[in-house]
Order: structure tokens, then sequence, then C-alpha cells
């Protein structure tokens, strides 16, 4: 595998309210793997085309901010919003983002406890049989109350806490 | 499980919705074919929980009776619960010992077009079927039934009857079972790999329960009544939410390597 670039962005960076139209259901971990690939995929060749793109998304614990707020509004008012349900699916990430950049090749996501990074790039290798290009995306954002718990109980989150970390990668 | 059972080689949990268990099948086919690991445990369990039946109901996609798969009167789907383990192996491995039946092609593909809906003319999911023939080596007319993800839902039986049209000219059977076990959602995919490798041994194509009438945009080739036919290939299709395609060729005998 050979990198061809790679784009980091922090939650602190990204304000929802900031962006056009299209991000207006979008959660952060939905924004920031989205502008980290932007980035990364200046960087494919002009020949290539996004249909020769295979996408991972590797996320230790997918939308938990999603899911908490599906869980506590349905909680309180007994009515089960839609748009936070869709969001709330650890694939929306990818499904968001693939859309917005007009992926269409083979694409994934990843959760797999400490080995999350590990399987993605066992994952990006893998998928490199089908495609000449891949990108990978790191990403894990919680809500500020939970982070002491997660950080507790899943030290091996920390260093990819609230940002998203995107790689582009070729054959060799 | 990796660590109670102490396998050692590469592991991955694919969390890509309703195509997830079928996208593992396919990472476990690619990593035999390209000798990075001779045997690979897939598989995958769903069982409910409130979240999903909560949240499945807000999207109104479930239906209030048993579900009918491509009917002309579906109204949605119906949440199921199982689980499902296949154990692959480089066919190499054991020539003399019989497999239920081997995994000759797969293809992935995005449709990049809604966060729930699929492409109204499925087009991912005619990728994903063309690449999965392509790694097989198969001409279409070689798949005698397309056992598809088919989840009683309009919008999503429709757009995989049209891709299935585009790709199969000869009209193969198609069979969604969905209607006799619900949609085991992640699950589905090895779930019902197993019941069309078993059909396959017995030479059977499995039925639609509960399709009753034809709808005018569907031209499939469907029954509601076990069909008995000689079959050497089958495809199996998923489709999921974020527009995640994934089909996966299943053959009776090993292709030469």
């Amino acid at each position: 595998m050979k990198l061809l670039a790679e784009a980091k962005i922090a939650a602190e960076n990204v304000n929802l309210q900031e962006l056009d139209a299209s991000y207006r259901k979008a959660t952060l971990n939905m924004a920031m793997v989205t502008l980290s690939c932007e980035q990364a995929l200046r960087h494919l060749p002009e020949d290539a085309n996004k249909s020769q793109v295979s996408f991972v998304v590797a996320t230790h614990f997918g939308e938990v901010s999603s899911t908490l707020e599906f869980l506590s509004t349905y909680h309180e008012t007994q009515t089960p919003r839609p748009i936070l349900f869709q969001n709330s699916l650890h694939n929306s990430t990818l499904g968001f983002a693939s859309l917005q950049l007009g992926l269409t090749g083979p694409a994934m996501t990843v959760s797999c406890d400490r080995a999350t990074p590990h399987a993605a790039m066992n994952l990006a290798e893998t998928l490199l049989e089908l495609t000449p290009y891949v990108l990978v995306c790191f990403v894990d954002h919680l809500p500020a109350p939970l982070v002491p718990y997660y950080l507790e109980n899943f030290p091996f989150v920390e260093s990819y806490l609230n940002k998203a970390r995107c790689q582009l990668y070729s054959r060799a | 499980m990796a660590e109670h059972f102490r396998i050692r080689g590469p592991m991955a949990l694919t969390t890509s919705s309703c195509s997830a268990s079928l996208q593992a099948l396919a990472t476990a086919f690619l990593w035999i074919r390209a000798k990075k690991v001779r045997r690979c445990i897939v598989g995958t369990t769903e069982i409910h929980a409130d979240l999903t039946r909560v949240g499945f109901g807000s999207l109104r996609l479930l239906s209030k009776n048993i579900c009918s798969p491509f009917d002309k009167n579906r109204a949605g789907i119906n949440l199921g619960e199982g689980s499902a383990f296949l154990c692959l192996e480089d066919a190499g491995l054991r020539p003399q010992t019989a497999g239920w039946g081997y995994l000759s092609g797969a293809g992935l593909s995005t449709d990049a077009y809604h966060a729930t809906s699929p492409h109204p003319e499925g087009k991912g999911s005619q990728e994903a079927m063309r690449m999965a023939l392509e790694s097989a080596k198969l001409d279409p007319k070689k798949i005698g039934w397309v056992y598809a993800h088919g989840t009683g839902s309009p919008a999503n039986d429709l757009a995989e009857a049209k891709a299935i049209s585009q790709v199969f000219s000869h009209k193969p059977w198609v069979s969604s079972t969905k209607s006799s076990h619900g949609h085991t959602l992640a699950a589905s995919g090895a779930l019902e790999s197993v019941l069309g490798l078993l059909a396959m041994k017995r030479n059977e194509i499995l039925p639609t329960h509960n399709y009753k009438e034809t709808d005018p945009q569907i031209s499939l080739r469907i029954t509601s009544e076990k069909v008995a036919q000689p079959l050497d290939h089958f495809l199996k299709n998923s489709l999921g939410f974020g527009g995640i395609n994934a089909s996966v060729i299943f053959s009776k005998t090993a292709r030469p390597s």
C-alpha cells in the first residue's frame, strides 16, 4: 500500500451551523469524515474516477451522540425521531460521506473494539484487490458527559477521540 | 470471540448495516483468495432491541402483516432475529472433503444516492452483481437462482427487481425468504447464505411465501412454492442503509484454480 495523502480535522474546528445546507442533517462524525476525506481526495490522480476508490470508515463506537439523543428524546416524548434513528446507525457516517463525496466503490464500516484500527487497515489492504485506491478514515466523537466513562473503560479510544484522520492509499 | 476461541489470525467486525454479513463473507473470500488465511469463520448474530423496533417504526418501514416481498401489495418489512456462522476454507486444503458449496465470486458497491433509500434503478446493486459475476468468471446465464435481499419494502424491492432484470436477461428464478423468517438485518446475508447452500445441495429453489399478486412494475420469475431444479450456482444479494450493496455467488463445485 502506498500512502498518497493524509488529512486530519478536529471536532473543535468544525461548526456544523457554518457548513452548507447539504450538512443540515449531519452529525459531527459525518462532517469530520466528509471534510477530511474531501481533502485527501484532492490527491487522487486526475485520470482516476471515484468508482475506483474503496472506502473504509473505522469507528470504535459509531454514532454515540445520535444514539444518546434518539434515546433521550424518545424517553422524554415517547415519540421517536426518524432522523435521529437514521443517524444513530454505525453505517450512517459512511452513507453520508459517500453520498457527499460521490464514492460508489466498495465501502465498509468497521468497529472492532481495540482492534478497530488494525482491522480497518487490514480491510483497506483487502479492498485494494477490488479497486486501485482506498480511503481509510478513523473517527470517534463522544458527547462531553460520556468522555470520562469511555476513557476509564476503553482507554484505547483516547488517541482517536473527537477527530477524524483520513488516509488515501493506492496499490504499491 | 477471537479471544475466547484463541483465533490469532486477522479479524474484522463490519458494521455496514444490512450488508454487513455478506460483506464479511466477501472479505473472507478475498483473504483466502489472496492466501492471507486458509480458513475463516464468518457470521453474524442479530437480536431484537427496542432501539431497532422503535427506530424502524419511526421510518414507517414496518408491515403490520406478514411481509410479502415483490408482491403488488407489499407494505413493509417484518423484523426477525437470527444467527448464522460459516467456516470458509481454501478449496485446495482438503480437496477430498466435499463442502456445502463454494464461494466463487463477490462484489461490493455503494449507491451514493440516499441515506436510507436505494437508487431507484438499483444502480449500485447492479454494479455489485456484475462485480461478483466478473470475480467468479461466470456468464450471467449460468446463474439459475437469485436469492434476493427482498425485504418487502415497496422502494427496496422495486429497485432490486430493476437491478436484477438489468443484469440477468434470461430470467432466473428469484426468491426472498424474509416472509418466512423476517428481516434479520445484519445477519440476513449469512443466514440466507446458509439456507441457500442447503437448497443448492438439494437442487431446490426456495419459495417466496406470501407472494400472491404480480406487481406490474416487477418483471421477475418468482415462485411461492418450492421448485425442484438442477442448480450449479446461485447469487445472494444484500442491500443496506447508507446505500451499501453486496453480492456473492455460491457454486456447487470448485472452480479449477
